[in-house]
C-alpha cells in the first residue's frame, strides 16, 4: 500500500473513531460495497515512529455477532 | 428505548471523561463495578481506618470475627469521623458519643439517649469483597454484580509469592489509566532517569500497536521487533494487567494487576498487585526479601526529589517503573485539560478507549444496559520478550 494511500485511511479512520458519532461507522469499499459496525480489533503496520518497508492495516468491524475483516487497501471512504 | 442524540461537542466530551462524582456519567459507569478500596494486610481485626473513594468519604473496618465492612465516613450525630471510633465485634460505635453501627450502616444504640427505641437511623453501606490481599468494595445502585470480572487466573495461583501494594498519586485517575493504553510512552518514560529491569527489556524503539475490545476489556500488542513483542490486558473500566520481569534475567516474570481508583477527581489510589510463580527456596526468599524491603513506597512522598532533581530511586524495579509513570502522569497536571491535546494517529488506541467511555457513558444517559464486561474465557497470552528469550 502505498504511503499517501495508507496515510489516508488511518486518518479517516482516526478521524470517524475518535471525534465521529458513537453510531457504528459505516466502511466503503473500493469495489463499491458498504460495511456498518463498530472497529473491534485494528492492527497496522507502519503507523507509528518510523516507516518500515511495509505499510498497511486491517480492521475487523462487528455489528451484532457478526463479524468483518477487512484490510486498509479495500477501503475507499469512513463515515 | 431512547434514542442517540446528537453527538456532544468534543471539549464536552472531554470535559466529562475524568470526573467521577456520583452525579457524573463516568461516576455512574466506575460505580456498576467492584473498585479496590484498600489493603487486606493493612486492616487488621479490630481496626477502622477512613477512605475516600471517589469524593464520597468512608469508613473501612474489619470487625473482631474477621469480616471487613464498608460504611459512611462520619457519624450522622454531630458529623466525627466514624473511622476514630472503636470496632465492637462487627459493629463500630463513634467516638464522640458512643453512638454504634452494625455493617449494614444501622444505628444499633445512642447511648446517652433516653429513647430505647432505635429510630432508622444509618449510614451507607456497602458490599465488600476481599480478593488477592485487596479489599474491594461494591458503591453502585442495587445489587453488586457476582465478583468474576477483577479475577485472574495468575492471581490465584497455587503457591505463588504475592504481594499487595498501595500508592496514592496527586492526579486523576484517566491520565494513569490513558498511560495503560499507550503503550508508547515505556520506550520513552521507562527510559528516563535510568533504565532498570522494566526498561531493559523494552528498546526505545517506538512499538507498531495493535488493538481488540474483547469481552472483558482491551488487549493491546506492542511490537518493536521480531523478538519483543509485549501484551497488555487491560480489563474495564481502570485496572491493567502486564508482565515483565522480576529481578533477575532467569527469574520468574512477575504478573502485575493495577487498578487505579480516584479518590476524588484530583488524587488516585493505585493498587497493585505483583504475583511471581514460586520456582526454588532460594529464588522465592530472594524474592520475598526484594519485597519486603522495596515495595513500602510511594512517588508522591518523593516529588520534590523526582520532579525538581530528577533524583530516582536506586532500586531498579518497583520504585523506579512506578516513580517513572508517576513523573509522566503527574507532569500533565491534577486534571489534563484534554482540549488543548494534539493527538496524532500512534494514539489510536487513546482514541479507541475514549470512544468506549463515552460509548457506556451514553448508554448510561440514555437508560440502557451498555455492555456486559465479562472475565476473559481464557487467560491473555503475555509474551515474554527479548530478555527471556535470551534467558
Amino acid at each position: 500500500m502505498d504511503d499517501a494511500d495508507f496515510t489516508r485511511v488511518d486518518q479517516l479512520l482516526f478521524d470517524r473513531l475518535y471525534r465521529g458519532a458513537l453510531t457504528p461507522l459505516v466502511v466503503h469499499l473500493k469495489d463499491g460495497g458498504t460495511i456498518t459496525g463498530e472497529v473491534v480489533r485494528l492492527s497496522r503496520l507502519g503507523a507509528i515512529g518510523g516507516r518500515g518497508t511495509l505499510l498497511g492495516g486491517e480492521l475487523c468491524l462487528a455489528e451484532g455477532r457478526d463479524r468483518i475483516t477487512i484490510s486498509y487497501d479495500q477501503i475507499s471512504d469512513i463515515s | 428505548m431512547t434514542e442517540r442524540s446528537e453527538p456532544k461537542p468534543m471539549s464536552e466530551r472531554l470535559r466529562a471523561l475524568p470526573l467521577t462524582g456520583r452525579d457524573t456519567s463516568m461516576g455512574k459507569l466506575l460505580r456498576k463495578f467492584w473498585q479496590p478500596v484498600g489493603l487486606a494486610h493493612r486492616l487488621p481485626a479490630g481496626e477502622a481506618k477512613a477512605v475516600r473513594v471517589m469524593g464520597e468519604d468512608l469508613t473501612l473496618y474489619r470487625g473482631d470475627s474477621g469480616k471487613a465492612f464498608l460504611v459512611g465516613g462520619y457519624c450522622p450525630h454531630r458529623l466525627t469521623l466514624l473511622a476514630n471510633g472503636w470496632v465492637q465485634g462487627d459493629e463500630i460505635r463513634c467516638m464522640y458519643h458512643g453512638w454504634k453501627f452494625n455493617g449494614t450502616g444501622q444505628c444499633t444504640e445512642r447511648p446517652a439517649e433516653p429513647d430505647r427505641k432505635q429510630p432508622n437511623i444509618r449510614v451507607v453501606s456497602y458490599p465488600v469483597h476481599e480478593y488477592a490481599g485487596l479489599i474491594f468494595a461494591y458503591l453502585g445502585e442495587g445489587d453488586a454484580p457476582e465478583f468474576d470480572l477483577p479475577r485472574k487466573s495468575v492471581f490465584e495461583r497455587a503457591g505463588a509469592l504475592q504481594f499487595a501494594r498501595l500508592e496514592t498519586w496527586p492526579c486523576n485517575w484517566l491520565q494513569q489509566v490513558e498511560n495503560s493504553m499507550d503503550a508508547v510512552h515505556v520506550s520513552f518514560v521507562h527510559h528516563w532517569g535510568r533504565v532498570g529491569s522494566f526498561g531493559a527489556v523494552v528498546a526505545a524503539t517506538v512499538p507498531e500497536l495493535s488493538y481488540e475490545e474483547t469481552e472483558a476489556g482491551i488487549r493491546q500488542t506492542a511490537v518493536r521487533s521480531e523478538g519483543s513483542k509485549r501484551v497488555s490486558d487491560w480489563t474495564f473500566p481502570n485496572n491493567n494487567h502486564v508482565s515483565h520481569p522480576t529481578l533477575e534475567t532467569d527469574d520468574p516474570w512477575v504478573d502485575v494487576g493495577v487498578w487505579m481508583v480516584p479518590v476524588d477527581d484530583e488524587n488516585t489510589m493505585r493498587f497493585l498487585i505483583y504475583s511471581i510463580p514460586s520456582t526454588t527456596p532460594e529464588t522465592d526468599a530472594r524474592i520475598s526479601e526484594y519485597f519486603e524491603k522495596y515495595s513500602e513506597y510511594d512517588p508522591a512522598d518523593h516529588h520534590q526529589e523526582l520532579v525538581e532533581h530528577r533524583n530516582v530511586p536506586d532500586d531498579k524495579l518497583v520504585q523506579l517503573t512506578s516513580a517513572q509513570d508517576y513523573v509522566a502522569a503527574v507532569g500533565q497536571g491534577r486534571i489534563v485539560d484534554r482540549t488543548q491535546e494534539r493527538l496524532g494517529r500512534s494514539d489510536m488506541g487513546i482514541a479507541l478507549l475514549r470512544r468506549i467511555y463515552w460509548r457506556e457513558m451514553e448508554a448510561i444517559e440514555l437508560g440502557q444496559a451498555g455492555k456486559q464486561w465479562k472475565r476473559l474465557a481464557h487467560d491473555a497470552h503475555m509474551p515474554r520478550q527479548v530478555n527471556e528469550a535470551v534467558a
